[in-house]
Formats: C-alpha cells, sequence, structure tokens
C-alpha cells in the first residue's frame, strides 16, 4: 500500500507577496503618476526604489549564499533549554 | 520650584546596590521607580550646568543639562522602563542589578560636562555591560562576558590616554566640547568612541555580547552601549567628515551579516550596527539636520530594537534559542509574540506608520547633503535590507507551521506587556511626530507624510519583499540552515588564541626549563660552600692544606711577638 505524502506545511508567504505587490504597485503607480521629481539619479526618478527594492532583495539573496558559503560553519547542538532562572 | 541638583544617571547606580538585598517582587518594581525618578529629575530642571566643582586644579561638572544629552537621556530613561517591565519574567538578581548599573553609568554619562567624569561613567557601563553578559544563564556567556571585558579595556585605555593628552594642553580642555581630531588626545578618545559604537572591526563585539546575553540583557545591551558612543560622537566630534564613509561601512557590514545570520540576535545585532551606522553617518555629514536626523534616529532605534531584541528574547525564553532554521511553528505555539515580532521587524526597516520611518525620512533628506549619492542610496536600501532580513525571514519561517497539532506555549505576560510598551512608542513617535520634534536640539518642521516622501519608502519595502519572495519561491534564496559566520572576531578567537595558547605553552615551558637549571646550579653551589665550611669547620684534621694554615697561623703569631719586643 502506497502511503500518502504528507501535506506541506502552510506558511504565509502568499499573504505576504500579496501585501507587498499591492504596496509596491501603489508605490510605484503614485510615483509614476502623481510625482514628477526630474532628478537625474535612476533611483531617484520616478519608480526607481522600486529597481532599488528588487536589487536589494537580489543582492540579499547573492549574500545570504556567499556569506553563508564563505564564512558559515555548522553549528553543534548544545544541550539544555537555553534559558533558566537564576537568583 | 523645588529641585534636586544630582546626575539622573546616579539615582540607576543607587539602585543597583539595593537591586543585590531586593527580593524578587520588589526588583522590577524598583528598576521602574529608578527610572522614573531619574527622568523626574531630568525633566524638573531648567538647562545648564548644575553641580560643578574644581577638584586637584581640574573642572568637575556632574551635571550639564541641554537638548542633545536630554533627548538620549529620555529614550534610555523610558526604555529602563520597558525593560524593568520585562525583567519581571524571569528571575535573577545579578542581571538585574547590572542592568542598574549598566543604566546608570550610561545616562551618567550622557549628563556630565567635562571628560574625566564621562570617562568613569562610560568606563562604568561598560563593566555593567560585561557584567550583564556573566550573569546570563545562557551556554558560553562567560567567555562571552570575558570577551568584553577586553574590548572595554581596550577603551578604557584609550579614553585614559585621550583624556590624558588632552589634559596637558590646560585644565580648561577637560570640558566637554568639541575635540579636534587632529590632536593625539582626540584622536584617541575618537578611537575609543568608534569602539564603543561598533565601527567597522570593532563591530563584532556587540553580536558577541548580544547572542550571549539573556532575553532581557540583550535588549539592555541594545539601548545602553552603542547609543552612547553615539551620542558622544555627537557631542565631541560633530561634522567630522571622517564618520560618513564610517558610517556607511557600519551599514552595509551590518546588513550583509543580518541577512545571512541563521540566529535572529545575532541578526538583529548586525541590523542595530547597521542602523547605528546610519546616524555615525549622519554626524559626518554634520549640518543642522544631519544631525538633528541622527539624534532622532537614535531615539528611535532604541525602542524599534528594544522591540524587537525582546521579541526575540521570548522565542529564545520558551524555545531555547532564536534560530531561523528552528523557527518553524513557533506562530503557532506563540501567536501574539509572533505578531509582535513581525510589527518590531517592521519598525527596524522603517516601515511608514513607525517611528523609525520618520527618522528615516530626515535621515534621506539629510544625506543629500553630502558629497555624492553614497549616503542616500545605502540609507535607501538599508530599509529593504532589514525588511527581508528582520522582518520577512523570520515570519516566513515562524508561519511555516508543520502539520498536526502543537501546543500553545505564550511568551510571560511581562514580556509581552515590555514588547507592547516599546512598540507603543514606535507607534506613537511613528503617527505624532511633532513631540520627537519638540525634544530634538534644531528647531525642525518636517512632514514626513508628504506623499513625495511616503510613495518611494512603500515602493521600496513592497519592491523589496516581492523581489525577495519570489526569489524564494524560486529557491534562488539560501535555505535556512544551522549554522554559525564567522566574522573578523574569528581571527582572536581562532587563530590568534590558538597562537596565544602555543606562546603560553612555550613559555612555561622554558620557565620550566629555567627553573629546572637554576635549581642545579644552586644545588650545587649550596654543596660547594658546605664542603668549604665543614673545611673551615675542622681546620686541624689532616691534610697539608691543615698544616699549611697551622703554620701560618703559627707565624704569624710569631711575627707578632717579635715585633712587640722590638
Amino acid at each position: 500500500m502506497i502511503k500518502p505524502a504528507p501535506p506541506k506545511p502552510r506558511g504565509i508567504a502568499g499573504v505576504l507577496f500579496v501585501c507587498f505587490f499591492g504596496v509596491a504597485t501603489a508605490g510605484v503607480l503614485i510615483d509614476l503618476l502623481v510625482l514628477s521629481n526630474g532628478s537625474a539619479s535612476i533611483l531617484a526618478a520616478p519608480g526607481g526604489r522600486a529597481v532599488l527594492g528588487v536589487a536589494v532583495a537580489a543582492g540579499a539573496a547573492i549574500i545570504g549564499f556567499a556569506l553563508r558559503f564563505t564564512l558559515g560553519r555548522p553549528i553543534k547542538e548544545e544541550g539544555g533549554s537555553g534559558v533558566r532562572d537564576s537568583a | 520650584m523645588f529641585e534636586i541638583p544630582l546626575n539622573p544617571g546616579f539615582v540607576c547606580i543607587l539602585a543597583a546596590l539595593a537591586a543585590f538585598a531586593a527580593p524578587r517582587v520588589v526588583r522590577p518594581g524598583l528598576i521602574v521607580a529608578a527610572a522614573a525618578a531619574a527622568l523626574w529629575l531630568m525633566l524638573d530642571r531648567e538647562f545648564g550646568a548644575a553641580i560643578s566643582g574644581d577638584q586637584m586644579g581640574l573642572p568637575v561638572v556632574a551635571l550639564d543639562l541641554d537638548a542633545l544629552n536630554r533627548i538620549f537621556g529620555i529614550a534610555m530613561l523610558l526604555g529602563l522602563i520597558i525593560i524593568g517591565t520585562a525583567s519581571g519574567a524571569r528571575r535573577n538578581r545579578a542581571e538585574d542589578a547590572a542592568i542598574l548599573l549598566l543604566a546608570g553609568g550610561a545616562v551618567s554619562a550622557l549628563f556630565v560636562g567635562d571628560l574625566i567624569s564621562f570617562v568613569g561613567a562610560a568606563s562604568l557601563s561598560g563593566i555593567a555591560a560585561a557584567w550583564i553578559v556573566f550573569a546570563s544563564p545562557l551556554p558560553n556567556s562567560s567567555p562571552s562576558g570575558a570577551r568584553m571585558l577586553i574590548w572595554f579595556g581596550l577603551e578604557g585605555l584609550l579614553f585614559l590616554v585621550g583624556v590624558a593628552f588632552q589634559i596637558s594642553a590646560g585644565a580648561a580642555s577637560s570640558i566637554l566640547a568639541r575635540l579636534d581630531l587632529g590632536t593625539i588626545g582626540g584622536a584617541f578618545i575618537f578611537a575609543a568612541l568608534l569602539l564603543r559604537a561598533g565601527a567597522p572591526l570593532a563591530h563584532v563585539w556587540i553580536k558577541d555580547a548580544i547572542a550571549h546575553a539573556s532575553p532581557v540583557g540583550g535588549a539592555a545591551l541594545s539601548v545602553f552601549t552603542t547609543m552612547l558612543g553615539v551620542y558622544a560622537l555627537a557631542r565631541l566630534f560633530p561634522a567630522e567628515p571622517v564618520l560618513a564613509p564610517i558610517g556607511l561601512c557600519m551599514a552595509a557590514i551590518g546588513a550583509a551579516f543580518a541577512m545571512a545570520e541563521d540566529d535572529l540576535r545575532r541578526a538583529a545585532a548586525s541590523g542595530l550596527t547597521a542602523q547605528t551606522g546610519i546616524c555615525v553617518m549622519l554626524i559626518g555629514v554634520g549640518s543642522p539636520l544631519a544631525l538633528a536626523a541622527a539624534e532622532g534616529h537614535a531615539f528611535t532605534l532604541m525602542f524599534a530594537f528594544l522591540a524587537l531584541l525582546l521579541a526575540l528574547g521570548a522565542v529564545l525564553g520558551r524555545q531555547g534559542h532564536a534560530r531561523a532554521s528552528k523557527l518553524e511553528g513557533a506562530a503557532r505555539i506563540m501567536p501574539i509574540s509572533a505578531a509582535l515580532l513581525m510589527v518590531a521587524g517592521l519598525a527596524v526597516a522603517g516601515a511608514p506608520g513607525l517611528a523609525t520611518y520618520i527618522t528615516t525620512a530626515i535621515a534621506l533628506e539629510a544625506s543629500t547633503q553630502w558629497l555624492n549619492e553614497a549616503p542616500w542610496v545605502i540609507t535607501t536600501a538599508l530599509s529593504g535590507a532589514l525588511l527581508i532580513a528582520l522582518m520577512l525571514r523570520p515570519a516566513l519561517q515562524a508561519y511555516r507551521a508543520p502539520p498536526g497539532a502543537l501546543q500553545s506555549h505564550e511568551a510571560p505576560f511581562p514580556m509581552l506587556l515590555a514588547i507592547a510598551l516599546a512598540m507603543f512608542f514606535c507607534l506613537s513617535v511613528g503617527v505624532a511626530p511633532a513631540w520627537l520634534y519638540g525634544l530634538l536640539p534644531a528647531e525642525l518642521t518636517f512632514r514626513p507624510y508628504e506623499i513625495e516622501r511616503a510613495a518611494p519608502q512603500l515602493e521600496l519595502l513592497g519592491a523589496a519583499g516581492v523581489g525577495y519572495l519570489v526569489l524564494r519561491a524560486v529557491k534562488i534564496t539560501a535555505p535556512e540552515r544551522a549554522l554559525r559566520l564567522l566574522d573578523i572576531d574569528a581571527i582572536y578567537r581562532g587563530p590568534a588564541a590558538g597562537a596565544g595558547r602555543w606562546i603560553g605553552v612555550v613559555l612555561l615551558r622554558v620557565y620550566g626549563a629555567w627553573q629546572t637549571q637554576w635549581d642545579h646550579l644552586i644545588r650545587a653551589a649550596g654543596a660547594a660552600v658546605g664542603r668549604l665550611v665543614r673545611r673551615c669547620d675542622r681546620p686541624y684534621r689532616g691534610g697539608a692544606w691543615s698544616a699549611a694554615q697551622f703554620a701560618a697561623i703559627a707565624a704569624a703569631i710569631a711575627i707578632a711577638l717579635l715585633w712587640q719586643r722590638m
């Protein structure tokens, strides 16, 4: 008899995605439609913060991999529950 | 009006002594009462020096109140009230006393008006900070406390040398005023303050300390240690251009480690370093707006990181760890703590509606006054980076519950109340920033919720969140694994410590060999002397030498007799 696969853990990634997508869309629309600061800088131009935000996310992924690969060391499990009262 | 001219920090120091004798039920109230009394002492008086005198020809100013130290004092003492509330969640007499001593030292250092008193109070707070780590019940806290003592010992040495050079220029030079980085004394004090603020290479001590301190102790360290460094830099080295690149390096290093650390308390400490770097950068920019932004940002950061570290401490207290890799299901076990953790993560990232957004907006405005765009870009990007590191990563793990029932085991009520109090201050400043402006040393009329300021911040945070979630969904982000990241401290905890041990062993062996040889030498010399003494003791027993001695003595007597007769 084939056992059914255990259900995948549920999370809030979907909820967070909807929330952040809504916030980002609102921000970009206001930035593009209402504001026109005429800045020479790409990042300060309308929509530039969205580009910077995506760049930060990509940077977070790259830095996460790079630092963990180069500087990461597996940790030994330490006994005990961690925090105990004293005195 | 009835006034007591007493440095508010002294109240906390006296309360620290009382905390040793007080029973558990009294101690949280004692901490809160001490903070409230210190607040009353501070707010109930006019600006200016109140207690001053001369000791050995040097001016000693025990209390000098102005707008700069008042804003830091209010934040620290409100923070102490929150920490006192949280301290009711556990029982640790030594830590309670250490927290009061740390707060007392830091607040005293804020309000003194001369360099010698400042160094004394700052060193006291450093020792108390190490004591907090020693008092922690977590594993490996004692070695971490010893490392902190070394760091603060080094800081104290730099302070002492700097103050000695400074005083050599004349007694008036010991008054707490702007110092010149070009002088030797100024340079040493500058180095000591960078160490306190957690500048690059010295950024490791705050991570090390917070990760090994108890849940309440870690939160206390975030309020009273690095922020004292920020205050002193604003007081002694405003508009010092070298601070701008140093602050930007702090922000970059802190953000990078915050995004990659598995231990969320270490990640939070790195985030604190990053945001402290923004304050340091703004002090370096040095315009009135930038200095106001630095002071306001330090004020709001204290509450945001207090809330975050207390929330992470609540998780640590219940689950024995605060690691992202092991956080699955935490939201089902501790739903209120998890929700507060998410809001605190938003607060440190500068989400609109919360206090740090206000000061981030002022900081962005001020950072455009620098020579290039680097401060503006890094300050802007830091909000997105901290959103990912300290809000998204914990939330995604904590709300990822494995199937099946998990028993609820929420954090103790005092802890939740303390987090809620910290969040209240974040929200109240975020919603009504006018009262923060009223505390700033400079006149400020800034509208952070104008659409050209709020919309781009929402755009940035939203895009960073969406980008990270998409990358995570396609498994391009690094998986959460139980690991520890090496940092610059790996050198002195690894190879340098190994080399030190090796040198110690070699020196001990050399000393042992030298001692053995010395023993041989002493024994041989003693034997020779003994032989000589024994021989002298029996001069007439056999041998040519004895006969010669006898003949010589007889000849001497004969010559003496003849000489007398002549």
